[in-house]
């Protein structure tokens, strides 16, 4: 409870934490004012694409705030203090996942008020919360990536590495986008480029594997942080 | 199993008469690129001792300290502080026996001096009556009452220094390691702030000015080629006509070249 504290209001107070909350509300609402109503598919590809980018910028900034714990020599002095390491950069990882939770959970119900009432087809609210979950849940492992860069790296280079894992991951993830599913299908059933015939099926399995592949590079970002020198 | 020594018995008139160590160092080994900082570095540390730190390698000193703090990696080697082995994990009772300042600092200026000594203080486990009283205690001792409820980013380089040594004394450690500190101080401000209370408290200062440590230590070790070349009490250098500096400790480690035993201490 100490951790999180602390390092949310580190967050806070790097003003690192608000756009963790809002940068998915600001992209359904740019999508709604640019495309016009999201039930039209161009403006759901929009939001498929904003809400990607949304999840690598707040990736980003978790992992360049850490750096720069770790750079001022903050960790270092927590660290002293008896606190494990792995409760350190767990509570890195899980405050932001909380924050990037409830911003989506607000963008959600700012998509859902944009929808038409006169929309040809009903909103399955079960299976609408399941797609804006899948379309959270990405940030979760890229969040955990960044934080494995910004425990080697200094702030600038985990922002620019992190950015460029991104570019990178999107070439494959582009490729495969309509074949099989992936941690990133959560995007393409927002944009509606997967076709909706099932999608709480996808929304789920993107979602578990999104999990997976968080805790794969969660413990590969807690290995680097332990061999570190503080 | 890390072997947990309780404070009455460190301060039993028997303890005194065995001089236990409060810091035992086996083996100690670091390299970093070609360089071997460390190089099977033995040392042991009595009880109650205010040891200077020094080496011809300057960054040898302050990195055995941040490996003696878990801050930074040993290749191989033991670290026993106060009775705690220090492995992977973290023994249970280390924030309290264990204070440590470093150059940085590491404060995060968004807090106030009082917000970081009382998470200082509940990081050590020192809840109730008990932390209020103790953050009072230290702000008032150290002069911070006027930073009290401002954000140390207002502050100026004394203050962070005096904040951060605060929290470090606050849980009372019994081993004290301090890595260059309070740099901003004037000679006397750091001989009254670092003469702090605690006959059984042992402190090591990593230093690059030993000059500047006089009337704060009571014995010298020099670190040369990643070993302890010596390790003597300060009136050694008096008794030789040597200064408190390093030419003054290289002198009287040529001098002192003796055999030493195991532990690095004079025979």
């Amino acid at each position: 409870m100490i951790l999180s504290t602390h390092v949310t209001r580190q967050l806070w107070v790097q003003l690192r934490l608000l756009p963790l909350l809002v940068l998915p509300a600001i992209v359904a609402g740019l999508a709604t004012a640019v495309q016009g109503p999201l039930g039209a598919e161009g403006g759901r590809f929009v939001l498929g694409i904003g809400f990607a980018l949304s999840a690598l910028l707040s990736a980003a900034l978790v992992g360049a705030a850490f750096a720069d714990e770790i750079g001022s020599g903050a960790a270092a002095w927590l660290v002293v203090r008896a606190v494990p390491r792995t409760a350190l950069i767990g509570a890195w990882l899980g405050i932001p996942a909380v924050a990037i939770g409830a911003a989506y959970v607000l963008a959600g119900i700012l998509i859902g008020l944009a929808i038409p009432a006169s929309s040809v087809q009903p909103v399955d609210p079960v299976a609408f919360a399941v797609v804006v979950a899948a379309a959270a849940a990405p940030a979760v492992p890229l969040t955990a990536a960044a934080l494995a860069i910004g425990a080697r790296e200094p702030a600038r280079t985990t922002v620019l590495a992190t950015l460029g894992l991104g570019a990178i991951l999107a070439l494959p993830a582009s490729l495969i986008g309509e074949l099989a599913v992936h941690p990133a299908s959560g995007y393409w059933l927002v944009a509606g480029v997967i076709p909706a015939d099932r999608p709480i099926a996808v929304g789920l399995q993107a979602i578990g594997l999104c999990l997976a592949v968080a805790a794969a590079a969660w413990v590969a970002a807690a290995r680097t942080f332990q061999r570190r020198d503080l | 199993m890390p072997i947990s020594t309780p404070d009455a018995l460190w301060s039993s008139r028997a303890a005194g008469m065995l001089r236990p160590a409060a810091v035992e160092l086996r083996d100690v080994t670091r390299r970093l690129g070609d360089k071997s900082l460390l190089d099977g570095l033995n040392l042991a540390i009595p009880v109650g001792a205010r040891v200077l730190l020094a080496g011809v390698d300057p960054d040898a000193p302050s990195l055995l300290l941040r490996i003696m703090a878990g801050l930074a990696h040993r290749d191989k080697g033991s670290v026993t502080l106060a009775g705690l082995r220090r492995e992977a994990t973290i023994p249970e009772g280390w924030a309290r026996r264990i204070g440590y300042v470093g150059a940085d600092l590491g404060i995060p200026r968004w807090m106030t001096a009082a917000e970081s000594l009382d998470l200082a203080a509940r990081l050590s486990g020192i809840d109730g009556p008990e932390r209020q009283r103790q953050i009072d205690e230290w702000l008032r001792r150290y002069q911070l009452g006027a930073i009290r409820d401002r954000p140390l980013r207002h502050a100026g380089r004394i203050t962070l220094e005096r904040t951060a040594l605060a929290a470090a004394l606050l849980p009372d450690p019994e081993v004290l390691l301090l890595d260059e500190p309070l740099r901003a101080h004037s000679p006397a401000d750091r001989v009254r702030l670092l003469s702090v209370p605690g006959g059984r408290r042992t402190v090591l200062i990593a230093s690059r000015y030993p000059a500047q440590e006089a009337g704060l230590v009571d014995r010298v070790v020099l670190i040369r080629n990643g070993r302890v070349a010596l390790h003597a009490p300060v009136s050694e250098l008096d008794a030789q006509r040597l200064s408190l500096s390093l030419r003054g400790l290289t002198a009287l480690a040529d001098v002192a070249s003796a055999p030493t035993d195991g532990d690095g201490a004079p025979s």
